[in-house]
């Protein structure tokens, strides 16, 4: 049984293992084949048409020649998302495998890459990006593309997509249209598929495809020829055309243009006629103000005047009523003068005879008076009176006589006076004939007065009337004004209109100039661009790629060729010990046949018929263990790996592959352990007699060890530990066997983690220790101060500090043989912080200084250079540099030789080219965010994001876990068998001692620990050398797996040693806790009634 | 005073598959203290059986088996295990000593593990094994070697030995002298010695002479003639 199981599982991982490699490429191969997958593909600088296609495919041998477009090209979804796709036409070579909705019918449809788009993408629209140049999009018939499909493509086996030059540099899948979805009249790529069935990968297909491709690429030069001839002469002809269509269109532009100058001058005129018009106006406009306002002004004084006269003539009028009443009052005075004049007379007369009367009286009186005086004289005289009585009688008539001569005075005086009054009124007649001839006057006077003011009022009215026309008139001139202003100034608009347009038609005219300069200028650039292009065109190359530059198919080959390497190496630690396993199982099954032996041995049985019973059980149970071992392997083994591998690659389910040979070897392999080992058993045991043989053989006996000499180490040992001691030594070949199993296990795990170690740590080890700079962006050209000051501005999108070098590929010569190395000088100042050169020890190596090197280790490995040696570099115009070497340092992708840039200065006697610049991001920064910006930059051709990088790396080696695992499943079957079978064997072997030891009274964990203390100590040991294994093994695998570009670090972390440590005791522990079982399963009794 | 040791309708079945065989039943004995009690009879008469429960090695399927007050036959596993360390010692047909340890060490492993043990070195000496204290199993003669076991058993200082054909593999004279050692074991050193045998001659050296046969016990008799090992013959 332990043959068996030991048979079947080495067979399984070794056929297992070792038919992975061939299953894997015989599934892809069939892929490949059922796919359509090319053989040969053909580039042409110029790109083929469809009579290359046509010539090729009648040429030759090939079984099927087709023509196919390929172009990288912006995107956009309609959720925003957007990148970069390659876009393919589809073909009936390199078929694609449909992974869910349909193939695309139509020009519009398309169906996109599985493995970027989901299933959910179906119904979707690509868009084609505005940002693609426009010669790119041209290549397309249409913007937008319906989704309706998802695709898995045989030239993308795995998952990797590539780059491009366009967008972030990294394209996101591909994309395949119908030829109706491109818009070209050429083929980018031609297909050639031969028929053929050679392995992958094999000799015979590499001979087969570089013998055709030597005459494949005759043909593709001729046919690159032949269309060169004609895209040239074709060219000739249109650029002939062209300058033909470029004359005329210059003549008739130029006649265009001088309508247009002629219009424009018209209009010039007319303008200026128009503003010629619109000055008189206004000049006209301000005369007619002016004698508005004059008008106006005498309008006033007319008014003013008119005030006056009115004054005046209420004045006149007065005056005139004034005179009336003055003239009536003179005729009432007159006629007053003339009532009292003749009443005046009346009383004159009056006065005049009263006068009379008054004088008569007086006359009268004075007789009177006269015969009194006398009558009293005569009186006195008669003594009648007294002489008293006669004096007063006398003074009496004195005063009588004075009072009649004052009378008489006065009546003379009023006599007087009325002939006063008598003048008076003749006088006052007069006076009054004078003033009624003055009333006369002043009446006539009055009537030419009032005459004159009838003519006045009369005037005035006639003046007022003539102010108020007046009035009119300017009111009339005013709005007159009012109108021609407005006229005036609509005129003005009209005219700045005419103006603006004819400024417009000038600055059109000479936009229309400029463009048609320009465009002419342009077209005859253009054209002597087309001519110079035509005269620059080159001769076409051709590129005949075969399948090794399909990243997908090489990949594969690497990936498949470290399964290889790991099955090359892995089944001989498991053959190895199923043979050790065998020895000890047949060892101790024929010991305890012994008896067995013996009996038919003494009944008189052949040795050859004795040994052949034991052959034939020990091979049927090699025989069935290889069967089973290598049906399961054979099947399981690919089934896992592939099935891990599904993650990056594409294909069908993995096929089962039934290797002959393979299996021959398993079986003759295993018989010969099984049945070799039985013999070489057997023959021991059948040597001897049959009564020897049928003797109970004498358990060996105890030994001392050699440790025991050494007393004083030997006392201080318990007594347990002297027993387990004991035992261990006690059975060289199963201390050995445990040893080697145990250390192997030990040494596939301690290798499992180095592989992952060594290749997983690369790319962090690169661009975390070494390359630390963040973003290396390489330039079109020289990094002029033009384009540093703008890579200053970047510094809001987190851009850090810089350093321009100069990156160059050179040849590096060495004795033997020349290898492609990168140059990079730097600037000595500034790379510590880009650059951290250091040795595998981890100590620095300082910067080269003029005239010395620092070099890769591996570049140093691989052609022995030492620090103080001399290096030479030689460039693509066979310049070269020699250089001494002042370090080596630590370096894992791609070779490097570091100058600073004084060393080219001095010694290529130029300046270097600043080529590329080493970023570092700020804190906060994003990789992305700035490289965004900076692919925006012209200048910039490429950039590489080193965590982009470091994360690509990282999923590639992704699949190491795949290996660690089956590693790990491989390292715990082994461990297991051989511990278990030893652990078994040795259980058996000592189930009497056991036994003893329960009945002397062990507890059960005493028991365990008093049997396997051996195993914990043997694994102890084998760990031990397993490490030492490990080591070595790991250095071997590694070796095998070796890249080009890439040196891995052969190196295994100290926590790998741990981990394999501790799976090893795990699994140890694991078997001692199945085996312990056994223990208490011992029957005392039992054990200790048998004699053996 | 109760016995040492006492069989109470001890029943032991072994099932087979199918079949079941009986292999004890009704059994009923009791042994005193210091007694050197022999069991005996034909093979397959269940002797070893006996001994095998009474040694704690096995267990019965009816009945009660005490020792020393204590119910042997409830006891669980650890406690029989305890039991076979503390209170037992055995000794075997075939030695089963440890190959890979010497005479001394041998009885150092049986020393080791208990509570009181008898100083190995001068166990050795009691049976007359001082010299080849160092020598291994493989090179001693087959007395020296059950002498070996002896002494294994008895550094052990148990309450109860128990022998199981200890004279089986060896020859006459060898046989008698082992025998002598565990007759003297037991009267010098007062253990109740139990000893299996199928050879009836030695019943004449036993305190206590239990006759099994077909899986029960035909007799057992107190021996009040005990004749020196030195005078049996067989």
């Amino acid at each position: 049984m332990a043959i068996f199981a030991i048979i079947a599982m080495g067979v399984g991982f070794f056929a297992g293992l070792k038919v992975t490699k061939t299953a894997m490429t015989a599934t892809v191969r069939n892929y490949l084949n059922g796919h359509a997958f090319y053989d040969l593909r053909l580039i042409s600088t110029l790109g083929f048409d469809y009579e290359d296609v046509a010539f090729l495919r009648e040429a030759k041998d090939a079984e099927a020649v087709e023509g196919s477009l390929s172009f990288d090209v912006l995107y956009k979804l309609e959720d925003g998302s957007q990148g970069v796709i390659k876009a393919y036409s589809l073909t009936n070579m390199n078929t694609l495998k449909l992974v869910s909705g349909r193939m695309p019918q139509r020009g519009d449809e398309c169906v996109v890459d599985s493995k970027f788009f989901g299933q959910s993408a179906i119904g979707g629209i690509l868009y084609l990006s505005e940002d693609n140049e426009e010669e790119d999009l041209e290549h397309f018939s249409s913007s937008a593309y319906t989704i309706v499909g998802t695709v898995q493509s045989p030239l993308y086996l795995q998952f990797e997509r590539g780059n491009t030059s366009l967008g972030t540099g990294r394209l996101d899948g591909f994309v395949y249209l119908t030829e109706n979805g491109f818009h070209t009249d050429y083929f980018t790529d031609i297909y050639v598929r031969f028929d053929q069935n050679f392995d992958l990968y094999s000799q015979e297909y590499d001979d087969f495809i570089s013998e055709k491709k030597t005459v494949w690429e005759t043909l593709a030069q001729e046919t690159a020829q032949r269309r060169f001839l004609d895209i040239r002469r074709e060219a000739e002809e249109e650029l002939a055309d062209a300058r033909k269509e470029l004359a005329e269109k210059k003549a008739e532009g130029e006649a265009e243009l001088a309508d247009a100058r002629q219009e424009l001058d018209d209009a010039e005129r007319e303008i200026a006629d128009g503003e010629q018009a619109i000055a008189d106006a206004r000049v006209e406009l301000a005369d007619g103000e002016r004698t508005l306002r004059e008008k106006e002004a005498e309008l006033a004084d007319a008014k003013k005047l008119m005030a006056e006269k009115q004054t005046e003539l209420a004045e006149a009028r007065g005056t005139i009523a004034e005179k009336e009443a003055e003239l009536a009052d003179g005729e009432r005075a007159l006629a007053e003068g003339r009532t009292e004049l003749e009443s005046n007379e009346g009383t004159l007369e009056a006065a005049k005879q009263e006068l009379a009367v008054n004088m008569e009286m007086l006359n009268a009186s004075e007789k009177q008076l006269a015969m009194q005086a006398a009558g009293l004289q005569a009186a006195a005289a008669a003594g009648m009176i007294t002489p008293e009585e006669l004096a007063a009688g006398l003074a009496t008539i004195a005063a009588g006589e004075q009072e009649l001569a004052t009378h008489r005075a006065q009546l003379e005086g009023a006599a007087a006076q009325l002939a006063e009054g008598e003048t008076e009124i003749t006088e006052a007649w007069k006076q009054i004939e004078e003033g009624e001839r003055e009333l006369a006057e002043g009446r006539r006077l009055l009537s030419d007065a009032r005459r004159e003011l009838a003519d006045g009022e009369q005037a005035f009215a006639d003046a007022q009337k003539e102010l108020a026309d007046g009035e009119i008139a300017i009111e009339e001139a005013k709005e007159e004004i009012a109108s021609a202003k407005v006229t005036l100034t609509e005129k003005e608009g009209e005219l700045a209109d005419g103006r603006q347009k004819f400024a417009d038609g000038q600055r059109e005219y000479q936009d229309a100039l400029k463009e048609f300069q320009d465009k002419i200028a342009e077209a005859e650039g253009e054209l002597t661009e087309a001519e110079g292009e035509l005269a620059d065109l080159k001769e076409p190359e051709t590129f005949v790629l075969g399948r090794d530059t399909n990243m997908g198919y090489v990949l594969f080959e690497s990936d498949s060729d470290i399964v290889e390497g790991i099955a090359n190496i892995f089944p001989l630690f498991f053959f190895l010990v199923a043979v050790l396993v065998c020895v000890t199982t047949m060892n101790r099954m024929v010991e305890e046949q012994r008896t067995q032996i013996g009996v038919l041995k003494a009944l008189g049985y052949g040795n050859a018929t004795i040994m052949s019973k034991y052959m034939i059980y020990s091979g049927l149970a090699a025989v069935t263990g290889c069967v089973v071992g290598f049906l399961i392997g054979t099947w399981g083994f690919p089934k896992v790996i592939w099935y891990c591998y599904g993650i990056m690659y594409q294909a069908d389910p993995i096929f089962y592959v039934f290797d002959w040979k393979l299996a021959v070897i398993s079986i003759s392999v295993s018989l010969l352990c099984s049945i070799g080992t039985t013999w070489l058993s057997c023959r021991v045991e059948l040597s001897q007699v049959a009564a020897t043989l049928m003797r109970p053989k004498a358990p060996k006996a105890g030994k001392r060890v050699f440790l025991e000499y050494m007393t004083f180490l030997w006392k201080r040992l318990s007594f347990l530990h002297k027993v387990s001691l004991r035992n261990i030594f006690r059975y060289k070949k199963r201390l050995f066997m445990m040893v080697l199993g145990i250390s192997g296990c030990t040494a596939l795990l301690v290798t499992g983690f180095g592989i992952k170690d060594s290749i997983a740590d690369v790319a962090d080890k690169q661009f975390l220790e070494i390359q630390t700079y963040d973003i290396g962006v390489s330039l079109r050209e020289n990094a002029d101060e033009d384009f540093l000051a703008r890579l200053d501005e970047m510094h809001n999108y987190g851009l850090g500090a810089y350093t321009c070098v100069m990156e160059k590929s050179m040849d590096f010569v060495a004795g033997s043989g020349i290898k492609s190395v990168y140059l990079v000088a730097g600037r000595a100042e500034e790379m510590a912080d880009f650059l951290k050169l250091h040795t595998q020890e981890g100590k620095p190596v300082s910067y080269p200084d003029v005239g010395r090197a620092v070099i890769s280790d591996k570049l140093a490995k691989t052609y022995r250079v030492h620090v103080g040696d001399r290096i030479i570099l030689r460039d693509e115009n066979m310049r070269t540099l020699t250089l001494e070497v002042s370090g080596i340092y630590e370096n894992y992708i791609n070779n490097y030789v570091h100058i600073c840039q004084d060393t080219w200065r001095e010694f290529m006697g130029e300046e270097p080219e600043q080529n590329t610049v080493y970023l570092n991001l700020e804190e906060g920064g994003t990789a992305h965010g700035l490289s965004a910006e900076l692919m925006k930059l012209d200048e910039v051709a490429n950039v590489s994001v080193n965590a982009d990088m470091m994360e690509r790396i990282g999923s590639m080696m992704a699949s190491l876990d795949v290996i660690v695992v089956v590693v790990i499943f491989c390292a715990a079957g082994l461990a297991f068998i051989v511990l278990y079978n030893l652990t078994n064997i040795n259980i058996t072997e000592r189930i009497r001692e056991i036994a003893t030891i329960k009945v002397l009274g062990f507890y059960k964990k005493e028991t365990a620990s008093y049997v396997f203390r051996e195993n914990v100590m043997l694994t102890v040991l084998g760990t031990a050398v397993g490490f030492l294994l490990g080591f070595w093994l790991h250095r071997i695998v590694m070796n095998k797996i070796q890249v080009d570009m890439i040196s891995f670090d052969i190196y295994i972390k100290p926590a790998s040693y741990v981990y394999s440590g501790l799976l090893t005791v795990a699994f140890a522990w694991f078997v001692d806790k199945v085996m312990e079982r056994k223990l208490e399963g011992i029957s005392m009794t039992e054990s200790l009634k048998s004699v053996d | 005073m109760d016995a040492f040791v006492s069989f109470q309708d001890v029943e032991k079945v072994y099932k087979t598959g199918e079949v079941e065989i009986r292999a004890l039943h009704n059994v009923n004995f009791e042994i005193e203290k210091g007694e050197f009690c022999v069991i005996v009879g034909a093979s397959g008469a269940g002797k070893t059986t006996i001994l095998n429960i009474l040694g704690g090695m096995d267990t019965l399927s009816g009945g009660k088996v005490m020792l020393d007050g204590q119910e042997i036959s409830v006891f669980n596993k650890k406690q029989l295990t305890a039991y076979r360390r503390y209170d037992v010692g055995f000794v075997f047909q075939f030695y089963n000593l440890v190959q890979n340890l010497t005479a001394l060490e041998n009885v150092e492993l049986a020393a080791q593990i208990c509570r009181e043990p008898l100083e190995a070195a001068a166990v050795l000496e009691q049976v007359g094994l001082t010299e080849r204290a160092n020598n291994f199993p493989g090179q001693l003669s087959g007395g020296e070697q059950q002498r070996v076991a002896i002494a294994r058993a008895l550094a052990k200082n148990p309450k109860l030995l128990l022998c199981d054909e200890p004279t089986g593999a060896l020859d006459y004279n060898t046989g008698k002298a082992v025998l002598k050692l565990l007759q003297d074991t037991c009267r010098v050193m007062g253990k109740t010695v139990v000893v299996i045998t199928h050879n009836q001659a030695i019943t004449a050296m036993a305190d206590r002479i239990i006759t099994v046969k077909s899986g029960t016990v035909a007799d057992m008799v107190k021996n009040n003639h005990i004749v020196d090992i030195a005078d049996i013959e067989w």
